[in-house]
């Protein structure tokens, strides 16, 4: 099998002939394959690539409300195009404006480099688009007045550059819950919702409206599957949250997915461990960089034992490689023990490494591990 | 016995994440002519205790904590300008706290101040994306008992180490205890770096910190 086999093996829970290790299709893994050596043969020795974060498979279009982004380089700002360039790509501040005719949102957040397949944004707690109930109402515009087109050229385009080394995931925004955590943060969201319950489920209601349209969209597309960004963890997406806001829309959107062939796959990142028993009740396929202790909180024999019929696409626990290489194999070979005899089961390397030479050394120690005990079935 | 029924029902109101109840309580306590001091240890610190003991058991959660902290901070803006300073209760110890260098996730942070502070501790909060110097430069300054450290992403934990590794080089190591927390962090990282203490979530970090204090 190549890795693209391999992978969509499991997503179709049939069995591979070893269990899939995969990495994100970004820059910084790309720049690794082509030119560090020890890295240079990966890709022909198995290593899968997920484009997770690549496509979206349609555009969109918000008629009267413009956005403006401005990035700012304090006293870095030079006469020099050359210094500017250099200025572009180092850690700044970026600030914006979205204007509606309803009114303006603001928005704030420390950008570390022009690589544009970094992650989403992280906002400071004065940066995020909603700072309390009174920017709900052009929020509300903004989200009402989208209109969603579907566009499958890149997606096609990067499915034949990737060819056997890969998969190509539709790329849709958040779900509801999670995208109300993303416009908030964390503290608003808690405030608004003990103190302002009508509004804050109104708001969700109408991004799960309109989001329906994004994922019925994502499911009628030539990606390989759907995947939700969702950075799920217990702590902040409590099981109250979970079952509440973030099972309804789940079950619906698997659905329709379902009805395309496709598998409906959620990043869930953080702590799982008390939304171990609503994981299950939930029609998703595939639980994305599920990170296992030390890190996370839920052992991978527990969850592989509580949910029996989702896949789970494990995340090597970052921290584990400022141990050294002996410690990165080490917990690897526990891993696939664990996930023994490896059905429903992939690796992959999906949260950040403490740094580049951190990562750049783990990669092949955990390949060479998965080629030498990884075959299925895991005994 | 009045006065008891409204601490009561104050403190309840701030364990059942109450805003508007908690405020009115506050109000007609002060009405009644209960000290703010009293309002505080008695009512305040004892819910959050309360609190923290309901996240223990897992039945709330971060956004507890984040709205119990903001009902603990909207009262002591009514209490504050009404507190007789010289009656103001004692602090048990002195922590500086921040992110590492590069992370501007706080929420874990001020977490652990609102906990640390209904501990009766006095903190001193460097905010986010705190480099080592800065951390080194507060620590001469304020003579704190505990630095305490707090990571969401692991790029973080190379910066946490060169505190301690600058901290050493300052002969400052031995001088305080040093905390680091958040989800990144684990026991093996911890030892590794000689750091004193480790905690995964905000309410373990506060009893570790308390346990040294009291020690």
């Amino acid at each position: 099998m190549n890795a693209r086999e391999r992978i969509l093996a499991v997503l179709n829970h049939e069995t591979p002939d070893k269990i899939p290790f995969t990495i994100y299709l970004e820059t910084k893994y790309m720049v690794g394959l082509a030119l560090y050596k020890p890295w240079r043969k990966l890709l022909d020795k198995g290593l899968g690539l997920h484009g997770a974060e690549v496509v979206q498979p349609y555009k969109v279009i918000c008629p009267n409300s413009k956005m403006e982004i401005t990035h700012h380089y304090g006293e870095v700002t030079s006469w020099s195009p050359v210094d500017i360039l250099m200025a572009m790509n180092s850690t700044h501040m970026v600030t914006g404006t979205i204007e509606t005719p309803v009114g303006k949102i603001n928005l704030k957040t420390k950008w570390q480099d022009l690589d544009l397949s970094s992650m989403i944004p992280w906002f400071p707690e004065d940066g995020y688009l909603v700072k309390n109930s009174e920017d709900y109402e052009t929020l509300k515009y903004l989200i009402e007045n989208t209109e969603y087109q579907p566009f499958y050229d890149d997606i096609k385009n990067f499915k034949m550059i990737i060819g056997n080394y890969g998969v190509i995931a539709a790329f849709v925004p958040k779900t509801p819950f999670q995208s109300m955590r993303m416009l908030m943060g964390p503290k608003t969201l808690a405030i608004e919702f003990y103190t302002n319950r009508k509004e804050f489920e109104d708001l969700y209601k109408l991004i799960y409206k309109k989001e329906l349209e994004i994922y019925k969209i994502a499911a009628e597309s030539p990606a390989d599957f759907i995947w939700s960004p969702d950075n799920v963890t217990g702590q902040v997406t409590t099981p109250k949250f979970f079952e509440k806001f973030s099972l309804p829309f789940y079950n619906e959107v698997a659905d329709v997915i379902h009805k395309h062939d496709k598998a409906y796959v959620v990043h869930m990142d953080g702590m799982l461990k008390s939304l171990r028993d609503l994981i299950p009740k939930t029609k998703i396929d595939a639980i994305e960089s599920f990170t296992p202790p030390p890190v996370g909180d839920l052992p991978l024999k527990e969850a592989r034992e509580f949910w029996k019929d989702k896949i789970i696409w494990a995340n090597f626990p970052e921290s584990v490689s400022l141990q050294g290489q002996k410690a990165v194999k080490e917990k690897t070979l526990e891993m696939l023990k664990d996930s023994a005899p490896g059905d429903n089961f992939l690796m992959g390397i999906s949260e950040g490494f403490p740094s580049t030479l951190h990562l750049f050394a783990s990669v092949p120690t955990i390949l060479n591990v998965i080629n030498k005990h990884g075959t299925y079935p895991i005994s | 016995m009045e006065n008891y029924k409204i601490l009561d029902a104050m403190k309840e109101s701030i364990v059942d994440l109450n805003l508007d109840k908690a405020i009115k309580s506050c109000k007609e306590a002060l009405s009644q002519g209960i000290a703010p001091n009293k309002i505080i240890e008695d009512v305040i610190s004892k819910a959050l205790k309360l609190v923290g003991e309901k996240y223990e058991a897992k039945e709330y959660f971060i956004p507890e904590l984040i709205m119990a902290g903001e009902i603990s901070s909207q009262l002591m803006k009514i209490l504050l300008p009404r507190l007789n300073v010289s009656k103001s209760s004692k602090t048990i110890g002195k922590v500086i706290i921040g992110t590492g260098k590069g992370d501007i996730h706080d929420i874990g942070k001020n977490i652990v101040i609102t906990f640390l502070k209904a501990e009766g501790f006095k903190v001193i909060d460097l905010g986010v994306d705190v480099t080592s110097e800065q951390f080194i430069e507060a620590i001469k300054k304020e003579k704190p008992d505990i630095l305490a450290i707090s990571a969401l992403i692991s790029s973080t934990l190379v910066e946490i180490q060169k505190v301690l590794k600058d901290l050493k080089a300052a002969n400052l190591k031995d001088k305080i205890k040093v905390i680091i927390g958040g989800p990144p962090v684990t026991k093996e990282f911890s030892e590794s770096i000689g750091a004193d203490g480790f905690a995964k979530t905000a309410i373990d970090g506060v009893k570790i910190c308390k346990r040294w204090i009291l020690k």
